[in-house]
């Protein structure tokens, strides 16, 4: 039997400089159930996109993926010819980027953008694939779809350049989505729209989703499934509610007291995590990457890398202090 | 408590030109219309609202960055009036402000001391009496003595904004207006930047205007929050009943937009969803301006504009549903709402 949904197993992608290498995503592992709403939490730098990218073979020029399996429905993505990836690119797995005004093509209006995918995928031929776009423009409540699909995306707002990726992301009901920090770059309200729609329409049509953001909130609203980034490695992963409830990693513990909440008291102090992210060449210290700026860190933390352990059903880490 | 800053129906109007040999004027951005609001000594006013909504406007007319078209803006107790450029001069840096990108407004030529020892130029200090200032405020914000001859480019982002709020407090400036200052920071680095306006506030007494799009962290840092929509404040209110008893429709909106990182709490929580996009604010709807938003508009409400109103003790809010409601029964705010499911 074709085990359902991805896999991700031992994913390294690695940048090379001329002295260094920088391992922006060093083997991380994680299964994603057909349906399931997953998200990948960590601060800019993590790797976090870059190991969404390195699913499609997407990774960013001067970067290369090392190792690892991409499992999708039984295929590993990693060993398939750019003419096979590029058939299953845009159709059964999409992508949301984060920034639509770069993503986009700047000299191509959006309507002729989205028709591009029915015209590719699907075989549509020119009229009909305009007259879906214009529907799934409609869809995505995008306000004018006739007027605005004539438009270039300079022209839009970014919340509507948003709505016309997603327009273009689901067109051809995609299995699973990869949305790249979706609504980083609009308003709440827009943000709250775009969301609601996104998973709304991932749940009707069973679309997974990997939902990759920095913001906690929309973690604990949208996703059933959290991962949490640390300097290209995966340090905690589980269920959301149990990950919440129950935080293990230091680092989680205290990313989760760093956020001002709406429902707390004002005027609070915040928890703060000391020192900076790792840099971005990653000259990461031995051990765990987290032990500089940990509370709990202990010779074992400097000399050797924690795995990850099973705590509960749902709910794995890494880190040396919660072993005991 | 007294008041240090009081604005009254600010309005700054941009026009709209076309045309390159002769131009000729086409519209008017309203990017501020008539706001009102006052500071006391020491408070926190958070300013929050979506892109284009004017606060930043707000925020640099009151540093003088932009001459309002019109309206009044008493700072401690003197009219910054008309003559708004002079005028400022004289305010001798009790006035300052802090950036939203600490990328682009250092300057990547001076050194850290340079940088924050810019607003002492006006003053005859030494170099040895100079060099002491910025010492003291380096200490301050928690940067490294030994950074003190670097360049801005060798300073990480958070380091950076603390190099802006250095230079900031080093006239000590009664008022310091923070347009966005940890939103371009990763939440680690946020949370320690929020801790250190707190701290500083506290030791040094002054007072902000805090300008951000985020409500968790405005909420956090403020004593009174403001809400913007359109160049227009719809709603100021104490920062502790924001989320209780938001009055507004769009600040309800707003607040139900803000997920919480809980999820145990995000479940129980009534999500609105506001139809459609923010209007451009050349061609703004008539009346209240949310009211083609609003799924309480009635139909004075594209009528005419509400104006604001003390509709409980110390929370104003211009809206008609409210005010008419208020009168006969009070609404169930959220937080109201969540407290009777966990009782009931």
């Amino acid at each position: 039997m074709i085990p359902e949904g991805l896999q991700v197993r031992d994913l390294c992608t690695y940048f090379f400089g001329r002295t260094s290498v920088n391992k922006a995503v060093d083997g991380i592992s994680y299964e994603v159930r057909t349906g399931e709403i997953m998200a990948i939490v960590g601060e800019s730098g993590c790797g976090k996109t870059v190991s969404a990218l390195s699913l499609l073979q997407l990774n960013p020029p001067g970067s290369r993926i090392i190792r690892g399996q991409v499992l999708w429905e039984g295929r590993d993505l990693l060993r398939m010819g750019a003419d096979e990836i590029s058939r299953i690119r845009g159709k059964e797995i999409s992508m949301v980027f984060q920034e639509p005004l770069t993503a986009l093509n700047p000299i191509m209006t959006i309507g002729q953008q989205i028709a591009e995918v029915f015209q590719t995928h699907e075989g549509l031929d020119k009229k009909e694939a305009e007259r879906k776009t214009i529907e799934m423009l409609e869809g995505v409540a995008m306000p004018d779809p006739e007027k605005r699909a004539k438009s270039y995306p300079f022209q839009l707002s970014g919340g509507m350049r948003q709505r016309a990726m997603i327009a273009m992301a689901l067109g051809c009901r995609p299995a699973l989505l990869i949305a790249d920090e979706p609504t980083t770059a609009v308003d709440v309200t827009i943000q709250a729209q775009l969301l609601e729609l996104i998973t709304s329409v991932a749940k009707e049509i069973k679309t997974t989703v990997i939902l990759i953001t920095h913001n906690l909130g929309i973690v604990a609203r949208y996703a059933s499934k959290i991962v949490i980034m640390y300097a290209g490695k995966f340090v905690e992963k589980g269920e959301t509610a149990e990950l919440y409830a129950h935080p293990r990693h230091p680092y989680t513990i205290s990313l989760l007291k760093a956020v001002p909440r709406l429902d707390q008291e004002s005027k609070q102090k915040l928890v703060t995590i000391d020192g900076q992210p790792p840099p971005l060449d990653h000259r990461l210290p031995p051990g765990c990457s987290f032990h500089p700026r940990c509370i709990h860190a202990r010779e074992k933390c400097k000399e050797e890398i924690p795995a990850f352990r099973r705590i509960s059903d749902n709910h794995e880490v890494a880190c040396w202090f919660v072993e005991g | 408590m007294d008041i240090l800053l009081e604005v009254k129906d600010l309005k700054k109007y941009f026009p709209l030109t076309k045309g390159i040999l002769r131009e000729r004027q086409i519209g008017l951005i309203k990017a501020v219309d008539g706001v009102s609001f006052t500071i006391k000594k020491g408070e926190t006013l958070g300013l929050v609202g979506e892109s284009g909504c004017g606060k930043t406007t707000t925020g640099r007319c009151i540093m003088g960055l932009e001459e309002p078209t019109s309206g009044k803006i008493i700072f401690e107790d003197k009219d910054l009036g008309s003559s708004y450029g002079l005028e400022f001069k004289k305010l001798q840096g009790r006035v300052q402000i802090i950036f939203q990108d600490p990328y682009g407004s250092l300057d990547p030529r001076l050194t850290a001391e340079q940088i924050i020892a810019e607003p002492l130029m006006v003053e005859k200090f030494n170099h040895s009496e100079t060099r002491e200032k910025v010492k003291e405020v380096m200490g301050l914000v928690g940067l490294d003595l030994e950074m003190i001859n670097r360049y801005a480019h060798m300073f990480s982002g958070g380091q950076r904004q603390r190099i802006s709020i250095a230079r900031a407090i080093i006239r000590r400036p009664s008022l310091i207006v923070c347009d966005e200052p940890v939103s371009a920071l990763d939440v680690s680095i946020q949370a320690q930047i929020i801790n250190l306006f707190m701290e500083l506030q506290e030791k040094l007494g002054h007072s902000y205007l805090f300008i951000a799009h985020d409500l968790s962290v405005v909420r956090n840092i403020s004593d009174w929050v403001a809400v913007m929509y359109l160049g227009k404040i719809v709603e100021i209110v104490r920062a502790m009943e924001l989320f209780r008893k938001p009055l507004h429709f769009y600040t309800r909106a707003l607040i139900s937009a803000v997920p919480i990182p809980d999820p145990s709490v995000e479940k129980e929580r009534q999500r609105i969803l506001l139809k459609g996009e923010v209007p451009s604010p050349l061609n703004p709807p008539s009346g209240c301006h949310f009211h083609p938003r609003c799924w309480e508009a009635k139909k004075i409400c594209a009528e005419e504009e509400p104006r604001m109103k003390e509709v409980e003790p110390e929370h104003w809010a211009a809206c008609w549903v409210v005010e008419k409601q208020l009168g006969s029964r009070r609404l169930k705010t959220e937080g109201e709402r969540i407290l009777c499911k966990i009782l009931s």
